[in-house]
């Protein structure tokens, strides 16, 4: 029995997937790639018409990154509420120096940098404000280890916490399966739409109505606990 | 419309956006506090997902950053630097020198390729024939020669011996019906 054509059809169906496969990644890295560029380029605009003395520019520009630079300054300030109030001082920070951003760098790096010196100086100065702690604070990094300064937390805060974690996994676990497998593609492995679409089979448009039907049904969860 | 909205909002926070599509939005969050905590509680669900903590932006964050910046002295107006206008310049510069440097190096080319093309009989003929025509002027119609051009006259009378003795009967001595060496390789060739 001539096994040759048989071999010669799947090699091809191989080859063909392959270069599907490659094909697909390639427009995934492509689409991502690029939409990170536009991104860029918008905050270039802004930062532009900031510079030229409009202020609402500014404005934009805080409502897109204050949720991550109040994350990150968290890391440091691990109360919330201070870590807000440092977060805003950053972002005042950020824009006084605006005038000598150059662009060398991307807007949001540049402001990561200021709001990490900002945490970081303010670690600094509570600890020496506050002589309870009696920690010799020599730099700034050293604070940063202090778990004393760190875990500033209320007990009922914690509490409200994790309630409303727990609430939240409640949640995702009474999800219809494809909303589910989309939120968990999305937040827990980081894919992009364009992946999800290919890991799920079906379109970028269903993969965005699945997670943002996750997203409110979570939402919908929290709010006896939040308003 | 608002289920568009937020669906464009839950886009946002994941980065699936276009930059026009980004900015129309933001400046609708801008002016709308609903969606100021929409975007906040869907950034707040996302954390919590990955970090188990649980965390909104108050929603008066940006408003509170935006008095401030209202307040700020005009000195403090950030303004963008001279060096800055300057760096422009300097590029600018650069690629017009490097534009000039590129047609310059294009039409290099373009001329060794038409001389290649062209047989280099002709070249000795328009040689011959523009030496031939200087000498076919009549007195009349001759320039007054200056000093430079009569210091010049050995030379182009030098030139025109050289060209007279390597025509191509140098190269065929003399005989007739005999073609230069390049036309009898062309010939052959065909």
């Amino acid at each position: 029995m001539d096994n040759s054509g048989f071999l010669r059809d799947s090699n091809f169906f191989l080859v063909e997937n392959f270069y599907h496969l490659i094909l697909s990644t390639y427009t995934v890295e492509t689409s991502v790639n690029d939409r990170t560029r536009n991104i860029e380029l918008l905050d270039e605009e802004l930062v532009s018409r900031v510079q030229q003395g409009d202020k609402s520019a500014y404005d934009i520009l805080v409502i897109r990154y204050q949720h991550k630079i109040i994350q990150l300054v968290n890391r440091y300030v691990k109360d919330h509420s201070e870590a807000q109030d440092v977060a805003q001082e950053a972002f005042i920070k950020a824009y006084r120096a605006l005038g000598s951003f150059r662009g060398d760098s991307a807007f949001y790096t540049w402001l990561y940098r200021i709001a990490i010196n900002t945490a970081k100086n303010y670690l600094v100065s509570r600890s020496r404000r506050n002589s309870d702690y009696h920690i010799d604070v020599q730099d700034a990094e050293a604070v940063e280890n202090a778990p004393q300064l760190q875990g500033m937390e209320t007990p009922e805060r914690e509490l409200l916490s994790e309630e409303i974690v727990k609430t939240i996994q409640l949640a995702i676990e009474n999800l219809p399966e494809e909303m589910r497998v989309a939120i968990m593609l999305r937040e827990f492995e980081g894919m992009s739409y364009e992946e999800i679409a290919e890991a799920m089979d079906c379109p970028v448009g269903t993969v965005r109505s699945r997670i943002f039907r996750a997203r409110e049904a979570i939402d919908s969860k929290l709010n006896p606990l939040l308003d | 419309m608002v289920e568009e909205t937020n669906q464009n909002i839950s886009r946002l926070v994941d980065g699936d956006m276009g930059c026009d599509e980004t900015l129309d939005l933001l400046k609708k969050i801008q002016s709308d506090v609903t969606l100021k905590n929409k975007m906040s509680r869907y950034q707040a669900i996302s954390q919590a997902l990955k970090t188990d903590e649980f965390y909104q932006v108050r929603s008066d964050f940006s408003h509170k950053v935006f008095q401030e910046i209202q307040q700020e002295p005009a000195h403090f107006l950030p303004q963008l630097k001279p060096k800055q206008s300057q760096q422009v310049q300097d590029k600018q510069t650069k690629r017009k020198l490097y534009a000039v440097a590129a047609s310059t190096l294009a039409a290099a080319v373009l001329v060794g390729q038409s001389l290649r093309d062209n047989p280099s009989a002709n070249n000795y003929q328009t040689v011959t024939a523009m030496a031939s025509s200087q000498q076919q002027l009549p007195a009349a119609f001759t320039p007054p020669e200056k000093p430079e051009q009569r210091n010049r006259q050995p030379l182009n009378a030098q030139f025109n011996d050289y060209l007279q003795a390597h025509n191509s009967s140098v190269y065929t001595n003399g005989e007739a019906h005999f073609q230069p060496y390049a036309k009898v390789t062309a010939y052959g060739q065909e």
